[in-house]
């Protein structure tokens, strides 16, 4: 991959209200054409780094760099490269959606009539431009605000929780229109969520926030690879402490959760083919293998420490 | 720079599709509209500006009225003969005196002076009221004839020599008047009121060069009523400056107080000006200049509606948006937020200048409908020793921003509350209790009177009119010491006020800026 100049860096934010440190030192680059998942539990520091680059927040210290431009030292500049959705979209709720993106057109350059159409056929909008936004349901004015944030082809598009009140056909349009501005148009897009399946399904990198610190931040894959190494399953068999004995002269496994009739034992997927054929051969009855669930989240609470919404 | 115009663009876009805002409007031009067709309902039916004079109907309603309660009058007629010493010479007097109740003296030398009145004026040729000149000499002429009857009252007996010398005196004086009214002949009449006036300063000074001035411009009494009323009051005008300038003392309704320059300056300039206008042919009538201060003034009832949109518009125009969260999508673009601050604020400041324009357009044109284009006069100034016009639409729009400097406050005031506040009703709630308070403390300052903290009060510094457009008030009609009674008196020199006003301003704005453009937006 061509070393290309990163569309957002963030170097060193730092936000403090009152005693309590809201972002901390959180430094990370954001690349043209990825999906980016900032991912934590609620009051992890999201919406605060959120607010911090879409100029809401002034940092206390550290540099947001705007497809090249300092937001300090040229903040239209900068500003002109950004589009985004903080907590949920608000318009002008008397206005038409259409009036509402004309205006904030306006402020931006090149923003023709042809393109607020296309964002409009986009969303699936173009039929109900012409009413006020105060008749939207909350699904359409998500859509309306993705049209908005869309509307001037921004370099970095930032989404804080865009999913809420969306539809499932509705997030499943949203997934899609996200990975193809990043795919193809180049877009680099960072999505916040407290929801991993939906980053799962999304993102091609994932950061993650705890206590406004940046923990860790991997690609998908790697995080999925890390699942599958080792997954969770759950051996029935009528003597698990027998299996149990049996099992753990195996390097590598850890068992878990013993109960009259079960045990959860932690293995990657080749793993689990031994200790099958290890209870089999010791003559142990399986009565039957069940694969629990994707660690991933076990991963994501391990390095969070927890206090994950979960579903 | 074109940021901030896009931005209020944008502004004025979402103000136009507020429906609070397009009532408030409607109200205002309806007030607007109103005011004016009001005050010329209320008074088209009274002949405010047409004096009472005799003609010759009324005098010959009031002779018989007169003649009926005397019944006979040769009753109270008695004649007899004297004879008494008048230098070196007899004096062989055959003498009429009328023997009266003192109850009808005065009826007895009214029916005298009507019956003279009505056997030897021209009433077809002359009617008494037309100018200053006739009815002077009428009101004179019906003076001797009281007082002719007077020394005639007198017993015969009692009658000497300082009696004939004031009989002679008053009957030459009599003659004098006599000929002017009858004959319109007013220099010897003018002559006789500079012979009797010796007084310097006096009113009656004044008097006597109203009426030598007039006498130039209308010998013969032709002018008509208005004319007649409009040089007077221009003459009583200038001679009263004058006086005042040669005392260089002025009595304000309390106490004389010595001239200062500036105001030495100021009553200059309205001579000048109403020198000006007399030369030139373009005085004002009194109802003219009525009419002209009644546009001024009614402006006030629109005002009120327009105070309100504007505290509305200024006091929702951010918190709103923060309250609802629309802020957002300004708060993303690539404008800085001082620009958002500059337009919002441009977009206010629009609605006063638009409120303005509108109210004095549409009430400057009502005027002018209902009691024609001629009525409304430009405002006259002084420059460089030269008298210059304002026109009067321009002068009416500048006048309200004037008069109305304190919306400029109010409006700074609800916004500054506006940017620190999330709530918009509670924005323009304070800054309408500001509203209200500030009419309590000037009701408070009319009965405390001016003490120095009341003059370092923001209402005591708005009151700008009177110093900046000296000579709306040329000289006094009947509307305007109620007017001035309303405005008040402002206490500060112009320069403090307006360095007070400046600074007032720079405050708020300052605080609001902070609070707008410094704030972390949650």
């Amino acid at each position: 991959m061509e070393k290309q100049q990163p569309a957002l860096q963030i170097i060193d934010a730092t936000k403090t209200f009152g005693k309590k440190t809201a972002v901390d030192h959180v430094s990370f680059d954001l690349h043209p054409g990825e999906v980016f998942g900032f991912l934590g539990p609620n009051g992890a520091g999201k919406t605060t780094l959120i607010k911090m680059v879409m100029g809401f927040i002034r940092p206390d210290a550290g540099t947001i760099i705007i497809n090249g431009f300092n937001r300090k030292t040229h903040y239209e500049e900068a500003m002109e490269s950004i589009g985004g959705i903080v907590e949920n979209p608000e318009m002008y709720s008397n206005l038409s959606a259409r009036l509402n993106l004309q205006m904030y057109a306006r402020l931006h350059k090149n923003v023709t009539n042809e393109r607020i159409d296309e964002v409009l056929r986009l969303v699936g909008l173009q039929d109900r431009a012409n009413e006020a936004v105060k008749k939207y349901s909350l699904g359409m004015k998500q859509r309306i605000g993705l049209a908005q944030a869309l509307l001037h082809r921004p370099k970095v598009l930032i989404l804080d929780e865009p999913t809420n009140g969306l539809d499932p056909a509705g997030i499943h349009q949203l997934r899609d229109i996200l990975k193809q501005t990043a795919h193809e148009e180049g877009t680099a897009v960072m999505v916040s969520s407290h929801l991993l399946s939906e980053m799962q399904l999304m993102c091609d990198r994932i950061g993650i926030i705890s206590h406004g610190k940046l923990l860790q931040i991997c690609s998908i894959d790697d995080l999925t690879k890390q699942a599958e190494q080792s997954s969770i399953y759950r051996i029935k068999t009528s003597n698990p402490e027998a299996a149990q004995k049996i099992l753990s002269q195996k390097e590598g496994l850890k068992i878990s959760n013993l109960t009259s009739n079960t045990l959860d034992v932690e293995i990657d997927e080749t793993g689990i083919n031994e200790c099958v054929r290890m209870m089999v051969a010791s003559g142990s009855d399986i009565l039957g293998v069940q694969k629990l669930e994707s660690s991933l989240e076990e991963a994501f609470l391990e390095i969070t420490g927890g206090g994950i919404n979960v579903e | 720079m074109s940021k901030i115009f896009k931005l209020y663009t944008n502004e004025m876009i979402k103000l136009s599709h507020k429906i609070s805002v397009w009532i408030l409007v409607g109200l205002m031009l309806i007030a607007t509209f109103l005011t004016p067709l009001y005050i010329w309902k209320q008074f088209k039916n009274q002949n405010l500006y047409e004096q009472e004079y005799p003609t010759k109907t009324s005098i010959t309603k009031e002779r018989d009225s007169i003649a009926e309660q005397l019944g006979d009058t040769d009753k109270y007629t008695k004649r007899a003969s004297l004879q008494f010493m008048q230098g070196d010479h007899v004096v062989d007097l055959f003498a009429t005196y009328y023997d009266l109740p003192d109850s009808l003296y005065d009826q007895y030398a009214l029916l005298y002076c009507y019956n003279a009145m009505l056997a030897n004026y021209d009433f077809d040729k002359y009617p008494i009221g037309d100018t200053y000149l006739a009815f002077r000499a009428y009101s004179n002429f019906s003076m001797q004839c009281h007082t002719m009857v007077e020394l005639n009252a007198i017993p015969f007996e009692e009658r000497d020599t300082s009696w004939y010398n004031e009989y002679i005196n008053q009957n030459e004086l009599l003659e004098l008047s006599r000929t002017a009214l009858f004959n319109h002949d007013y220099n010897a009449f003018y002559e006789y009121l500079k012979a009797n006036n010796k007084g310097y300063y006096s009113y009656d000074n004044i008097i006597e060069n109203v009426f030598k001035k007039f006498l130039e411009i209308d010998p013969n009494g032709e002018l008509s009523i208005d004319e007649t009323n409009n040089y007077i009051s221009a003459f009583y005008a200038i001679f009263d400056f004058k006086e005042t300038l040669e005392l260089g003392v002025e009595y304000d309704g309390n106490t004389y107080q010595f001239l200062t320059d500036a105001r030495k300056k100021e009553i200059e300039d309205k001579v000048t000006i109403l020198e000006y206008q007399l030369q030139n042919n373009k005085l004002a009538s009194i109802m003219s200049t009525d009419v002209t201060q009644a546009n001024l003034y009614t402006q006030a009832f629109p005002r009120f509606f327009l105070m309100l949109l504007l505290i509305l518009v200024a006091g929702s125009s951010v918190s709103q948006e923060m309250a609802t969260g629309s802020i957002k999508s300004l708060i993303i673009a690539p404008v800085k937020r001082w620009k958002i601050f500059v337009a919002k604020l441009m977009s206010v400041f629009t609605w006063v200048i638009v409120g303005s324009f509108l109210i004095t357009l549409i009430s400057t044109t009502m005027y002018s409908c209902l009691y024609g284009s001629d009525i409304l006069q430009p405002y006259y100034y002084v420059s460089g020793g030269e008298v210059k016009t304002i026109p009067f639409f321009l002068f009416s729009l500048l006048y309200f921003l004037v008069n109305n400097i304190s919306l400029f406050i109010y409006i700074l005031l609800a916004f500054m509350i506006s940017c620190m506040t999330k709530n918009a009703g509670l924005s323009v709630g304070i800054t309408s209790v500001l509203l209200v308070g500030n009419t309590f403390v000037n009701s408070l300052i009319l009965i405390f009177g001016n003490r120095t903290w009341i003059d370092m009060l923001p209402s005591s510094n708005m009151n700008l009119v009177p110093l900046i457009f000296q000579n709306i008030i040329l000289y006094s009609t009947g509307t305007d010491e109620v007017l001035t009674l309303l405005s008040g008196n402002p206490t500060n020199s112009l320069q403090f006020s307006i360095i007070y006003l400046v600074v007032l301003a720079g405050t708020i704005l300052l605080i609001a800026y902070d609070a707008f453009v410094k704030k972390d937006i949650q």
